[in-house]
C-alpha cells in the first residue's frame, strides 16, 4: 500500500516507473536512489548490486564466457531448489520494504556513498514515507448527495436522518480500549486481541456508507465530508493495524497515523456539531 | 503499559460504576431529535475510549485527561509495533537472503585474523606437499622447519646472516664463507642451504619482502580474498561441494579440511627393526604406503571435494549477527514522546547496522566464541604463536585477539597489581629510616653534597654563576654611569674599554679562585666533581615525583577496581548486565595497565635506589676524607665562609678579599 513508492524504485518488472510521481528516496540533494539502485552496467537484466551478491561481474554480461549471468544465476537457483526471482512473488510490504532497504544499503555501500549524511537522509525519508503513506479512498463532494436547501427544516431533517441511520450502528467498543488490551505486560502486542478491531472497522465502513446516502444541506458539505474522510482513514488504520503478525510495516504505518486521524475525527465531529447547533439555535 | 495499565483500568472501572449508572438511569436523552450533542457522544468511543462517553458528562477536566490517556495508549502501541517491525524486518531480510540467495554465508568478523589464517593455510599447504615425502623432496623437511621458523619471525631476523650470531670473529666468518677447508661440509651447507647466508638466497628474500611491500602489485590469495570481500561488503561466500555430498560443506575455500599426516604418523607409524634388510625395508615401506593411502581415502570420503567447491552467497551468519545486534524488543531503547521521531531513530539504528564495515559491529567483539584449536603441526612445530619468545611483537591492537575475561584471573591480576605497585611506591618513598625510599635518599644526597661542598675551602657551589651575575650587574651600572643606556649612544667612547677590563678582571678572579680551590686540599678536584654532580639530582627528583604521582593514582584506581570486583561472585552469564559491568571494569583496568608496577619495574626501581644509596655513601666517605684533609692543611674541621685558616683568616677573606685587596697589576 504505502510502500509502493519504495517498491517502484527498484521494481525491475515494473515498466512504468512511478517513482517520479511520488516523493522518493534521496541520498543526496540532487539524486534519487532510483538511478543508483536500478543501475545495470552490463545491461544483462541483473542489477549491479545483485550481481555483487551473486558473485558475478556487474560489468560483464557473461562473467564466465559462454554463460550469460542470468543463466548462471538461474542454474545456481535450480541447483539449490530455489525458484523465482527473490524480489517477485507474493511479498508482504514488510518483505518489499526490507528488501528495498537491504538493496539500497548494498548499492550505496558498494558505490561508496553510504556516509552518515546519506544514512540520516535515507532514514528520514523512510520514516516520512511510512508516516505519510497514501489513503486507499478519499471521498469528494461528488460522492455526496448535496441539497441546495439550507433552511432550518432541511437541517433538522439532516440531523434527524443522521441520527436515525447511525444509531443502527452503535459503537459499543472503543478501538483504544482494544489496543490497550492488546498491549501485553512485556510491552509486546497480542495480534489476536487486535482482531477485535475488525468489527469496529466494518461498522465504521457501514457508517460511512450510510452517511454517503444522506441528503446533505449545501452549507454542511464540508463538515460532512471531513467527518466521512476522517472515519474512512481511521477505519483503514484499524484494518491495517491487525496485520501486525503478517505484515508489520503496514501496521506500523497505521499506528503512526492513527493519532493524527483520531484528532481529525474529533475536530470534524466537533465542527459538525457546532455548525448544527449554530444553525438550529439561530 | 504494564502495572500502570492495570491501575488505569481499575480507575476506569470505578469511573464506569460511579458515572454510568446515573447516566443510564436518569440522563439518557429520550428524544434525540431535539439535541445535537449526540454526534460527539456517538463518535466518542473512537476518540477517547468507551469510558469517555461517561467521562465527558462529568466535566471537561476528566475528558482531557482521558484524551491524554488515549494518546498515551496509542503511543505505547506504536512503540510496540515499531519494535515488532524491526524484528520482522530483520527476519524478512534473513528469509530473503536465505531463499533468494542460497546457501550458508560466511561473514568475516575480523579480517586481520582472517588473513593471518590464510597465510597459515598457505604455509600448511606447502609444508604438507614438501615436508613428508623424503624421496621426492630430500630438502623438504629442512625447508619446512625453516618456513615455520620464518613465519614466526620478522623479515629483519629472517634475512640476518645466521653465523654472525655465534661467530663474532669477522675473519673467521669470512673464511667460513669462502674457504672450504675452514667450514667443510658444515660451512658449505650453512652457507648454501640457508638463503640469508648467500647472495642469491638473500636476494630472493629481499625481493620477496620488496614485493610484499609493493602492495597490490601481486594478486596473491590474500589479495583475491580482499577483493572478494570488498565486493561482497564483508560477506565471503563459502563453498559447497557438488560432487561429494558427504563433504563437510560450508567450509570456505581458505579453510578446507586437511589431511593431518603428523597425527597419522603419531598413531600409525612404528619404526622398522634396526637389522632390517633392504628387501624387508622395501616391504615395510610399501605396507606403510598402502595403509596410508587407505586411511587417506577414508578421510577423503567426507573431507575431499573432487573438482571444485562452488561459491555460495550470504545468509545465515549475517542473519545470526543481525539478530544478535538487534536483540530482543527490550534491548531497543525507543524513547521520545513523538513516535515519529522514534521511527526515524529506528531506521537510523537499522541502517547503521547495515553499513559495510558496520557489519563487524553486529558481532560481539568481546568474549566471542573461542576459535577451534589449530592442532596442525609439523614435527611438533605449530603456527600458533607468532613469536616463540612469548613476547608480543604485535604493534597494533587490531592484531591482538579478542580478550576473554576470567573473573578469578582478573581479580588476581588486580591484587598482584596492587601488591606490586605498593612495593614500587615503597621503594620510591619510605619514611622508615631503616629502609628509606628514593625520595629520602635524594634528600640525604642533597644534604651530604652541601656538607662536602662546605668542607672544600672556597666559595659554595654555583659560585661561577653568581660571579657572572654580579659582573653583568656591574656592566649595566657602568654602562648607565658612562651614558650608555640601552637606547643611548656611547658618547664617551670609554664603555667598551671599561667593560672589557671588568670582564678580564672577573675572569682572572674566577680562574684564581678555581685554581686555589682545586689545589687547596689534596682531594679537592674529586670533591668538587662530586659536588657538581648535584646538577643531575634535580631532574632525577622531578622524574621521581612525577612517577610517584602516577603510581599513587594507579594504586587508588586499582583499589577501587578491587572493591568493584569483590561484588562479583562468579563469572557472569554472557550478555548479562554483570558481564557488561565486568567488561567496563576490564576496560578501566586496561587503561591503567601500563602504569601498574611489574616485577620488571620494581627491579628497575630497586636498582635506581641502590645506585642512589651508593652515591650517598660515596659522598659521605668523601666528606669524612675531606674533613680530615682540612685539618691536616690547617683549616678548621667545619667548613663554611666563616671557617678559619691557621693564620686566623676566614675562608671568605682568603678567597674573596685577598685577590682584591691591594689588587694585582695587570
Amino acid at each position: 500500500m504505502f510502500l509502493v513508492v519504495l517498491f517502484y524504485i527498484k521494481n525491475r518488472s515494473g515498466a512504468e516507473n512511478q517513482a517520479g510521481l511520488q516523493p522518493t528516496l534521496a541520498y543526496n540533494d540532487t539524486d534519487t536512489l532510483a538511478d543508483l539502485v536500478n543501475r545495470d552496467t552490463d545491461q544483462d537484466g541483473v542489477l549491479d548490486w545483485e550481481e555483487n551478491l551473486w558473485g558475478t561481474d556487474p560489468n560483464l554480461k557473461e562473467t564466465t564466457p559462454g554463460t550469460p549471468d542470468v543463466k548462471a544465476i538461474e542454474e545456481l537457483k535450480t541447483k539449490e531448489g530455489k525458484t523465482g526471482s527473490p524480489i517477485s512473488g507474493n511479498l508482504t510490504e514488510t518483505d518489499k520494504f526490507t528488501q528495498e532497504l537491504f538493496s539500497t544499503v548494498s548499492v550505496l555501500s558498494q558505490s561508496g556513498t553510504l556516509d552518515q549524511v546519506t544514512v540520516d537522509k535515507l532514514s528520514e525519508t523512510l520514516a516520512n514515507q511510512i508516516k505519510n503513506s497514501p489513503v486507499e479512498k478519499i471521498y469528494g463532494i461528488s460522492d455526496l448527495k448535496v441539497k441546495k436547501d439550507a433552511g432550518v427544516a432541511a437541517i433538522t431533517k439532516y440531523n434527524d436522518e443522521m441520527y436515525a441511520k447511525l444509531k443502527k450502528y452503535p459503537l459499543r467498543e472503543s478501538p483504544i480500549d482494544i489496543l490497550d488490551e492488546a498491549t501485553t505486560e512485556d510491552g509486546n502486542i497480542d495480534g489476536q486481541v487486535l482482531e477485535k478491531l475488525d468489527p469496529i472497522a466494518e461498522q465504521i465502513k457501514k457508517i460511512v456508507g450510510e452517511m454517503l446516502q444522506i441528503d446533505v444541506p449545501e452549507t454542511f458539505t464540508t463538515y460532512h465530508l471531513a467527518l466521512i474522510n476522517s472515519l474512512e482513514k481511521l477505519s483503514e488504520n484499524l484494518t491495517d493495524v491487525q496485520s501486525i503478525d503478517t505484515d508489520v510495516i503496514v501496521a506500523l504505518g497505521a499506528m503512526s497515523q492513527m493519532e493524527q486521524n483520531i484528532d481529525s475525527l474529533e475536530s470534524s465531529t466537533a465542527n459538525l456539531q457546532a455548525a448544527l447547533e449554530k444553525k438550529l439555535n439561530s | 503499559m504494564t502495572s500502570g495499565n492495570k491501575t488505569t483500568k481499575f480507575i476506569i472501572s470505578l469511573l464506569i460504576i460511579a458515572v454510568i449508572f446515573p447516566t443510564v438511569l436518569f440522563s439518557r436523552p429520550k428524544k434525540t431529535e431535539a439535541t445535537f450533542g449526540w454526534i460527539s457522544d456517538f463518535f466518542a468511543p473512537l476518540i477517547h475510549g468507551t469510558t469517555a462517553i461517561t467521562a465527558i458528562n462529568t466535566g471537561t477536566q476528566t475528558s482531557i485527561s482521558l484524551k491524554n490517556l488515549a494518546k498515551e495508549i496509542l503511543k505505547e502501541v506504536a512503540r510496540a509495533v515499531a519494535r515488532r517491525a524491526l524484528a520482522a524486518m530483520t527476519q524478512s531480510t534473513i528469509n530473503w537472503i536465505n531463499s533468494g540467495f542460497h546457501g550458508q554465508p560466511l561473514f568475516v568478523e575480523n579480517p586481520k585474523s582472517f588473513f593471518k589464517d590464510i597465510a597459515k593455510t598457505e604455509i600448511k599447504d606447502i609444508i604438507d606437499i614438501v615436508g613428508y615425502d623424503r624421496l621426492r623432496f630430500p630438502f623438504g623437511r629442512a625447508t619446512a622447519l625453516n618456513t615455520i621458523a620464518s613465519y614466526k619471525r620478522g623479515f629483519e631476523q629472517n634475512a640476518q646472516y645466521t653465523l654472525s650470531n655465534v661467530i663474532k670473529d669477522a675473519t673467521l666468518l669470512d673464511s667460513y664463507r669462502n674457504n672450504f677447508y675452514v667450514g667443510g661440509w658444515n660451512g658449505f651447507l650453512i652457507n648454501t642451504q640457508y638463503p640469508q647466508n648467500n647472495y642469491i638466497g638473500y636476494q630472493l628474500l629481499y625481493n620477496e619482502e620488496l614485493a610484499r611491500r609493493l602492495d597490490g602489485t601481486i594478486q596473491n590469495t590474500a589479495a583475491t580474498v580482499a577483493t572478494t570481500l570488498q565486493q561482497g561488503m564483508g560477506f565471503l561466500s563459502p563453498e559447497v561441494c557438488d560432487t561429494n555430498p558427504l563433504y563437510n560443506n560450508l567450509q570456505n575455500q581458505f579453510n578446507r579440511p586437511r589431511w593431518n599426516q603428523s597425527e597419522y604418523d603419531r598413531n600409525n607409524w612404528f619404526p622398522p627393526n634396526e637389522d632390517i634388510t633392504s628387501g624387508e625395508f622395501q616391504l615395510y615401506e610399501e605396507e606403510y604406503q598402502q595403509e596410508l593411502q587407505k586411511a587417506k581415502a577414508e578421510w577423503a570420503k567426507t573431507n575431499d571435494c573432487p573438482g571444485n567447491l562452488r561459491a555460495t552467497t550470504p545468509g545465515s551468519v549475517v542473519a545470526a549477527s543481525i539478530n544478535k545486534a538487534l536483540g530482543g524488543p527490550q534491548d531497543l531503547a525507543i524513547g521520545g514522546v513523538n513516535y515519529g521521531n522514534s521511527l526515524s531513530a529506528i531506521f537510523d539504528a537499522l541502517l547503521n547496522k547495515f553499513i559495510g564495515d558496520g557489519l563487524s559491529k553486529l558481532a560481539s567483539t568481546i568474549n566471542s566464541p573461542t576459535p577451534n584449536e589449530d592442532n596442525w603441526d609439523f614435527e611438533g612445530n605449530t603456527l600458533g604463536v607468532a613469536d616463540p619468545s612469548g613476547v608480543s611483537t604485535l604493534s597494533n591492537w587490531l592484531d591482538t585477539p579478542d580478550e576473554v575475561i576470567v573473573l578469578a584471573n582478573f581479580k588476581k591480576e588486580v591484587a598482584d597489581g596492587i601488591e606490586n605497585t605498593q612495593k614500587e611506591l615503597d621503594l620510591m618513598d619510605n619514611k622508615d629510616g631503616s629502609t628509606p625510599g628514593l625520595t629520602q635518599v635524594f634528600t640525604q644526597i642533597w644534604q651530604q653534597t652541601r656538607a662536602l661542598d662546605q668542607c672544600v675551602p672556597g666559595p659554595d657551589i654555583y659560585w661561577q654563576n653568581r660571579l657572572t651575575e654580579e659582573m653583568d650587574k656591574n656592566i649595566s651600572i657602568i654602562s648607565g654611569a658612562l651614558g650608555k643606556g640601552e637606547d643611548k649612544e656611547d658618547t664617551t667612547g670609554k664603555v667598551p674599554l671599561v667593560i672589557r677590563e671588568l670582564k678580564y678582571a672577573v675572569r682572572f678572579f674566577g680562574d684564581w679562585v678555581e685554581e686555589k680551590m682545586i689545589t687547596d686540599l689534596p682531594g679537592s678536584v674529586i670533591y668538587i666533581d662530586a659536588v657538581d654532580e648535584l646538577e643531575t639530582l634535580s631532574p632525577q627528583a622531578n622524574q621521581l615525583s612525577a612517577a610517584r604521582r602516577e603510581k599513587i593514582q594507579t594504586l587508588s584506581r586499582l583499589n577501587s577496581l578491587e572493591d568493584a570486583l569483590a561484588d562479583f561472585s562468579g563469572d557472569p552469564e554472557p550478555g548479562s548486565n554483570e558481564e557488561k559491568d565486568l567488561i567496563t571494569l576490564r576496560k578501566e583496568y586496561n587503561a591503567i595497565k601500563q602504569n601498574i608496577s611489574t616485577s620488571l619495574t620494581i627491579s628497575n626501581r630497586k636498582s635506581e635506589l641502590d645506585t642512589a644509596k651508593e652515591r650517598y655513601f660515596r659522598l659521605d666517605s668523601l666528606t669524612t676524607k675531606c674533613t680530615s684533609e682540612r685539618v691536616v692543611k690547617g683549616w678548621n674541621p667545619n667548613g663554611g665562609q666563616d671557617s678559619q685558616f691557621q693564620n686566623g683568616d676566614s675562608e671568605i677573606k682568603l678567597y674573596c678579599d685577598a685577590p682584591v685587596v691591594g689588587g694585582y697589576p695587570h
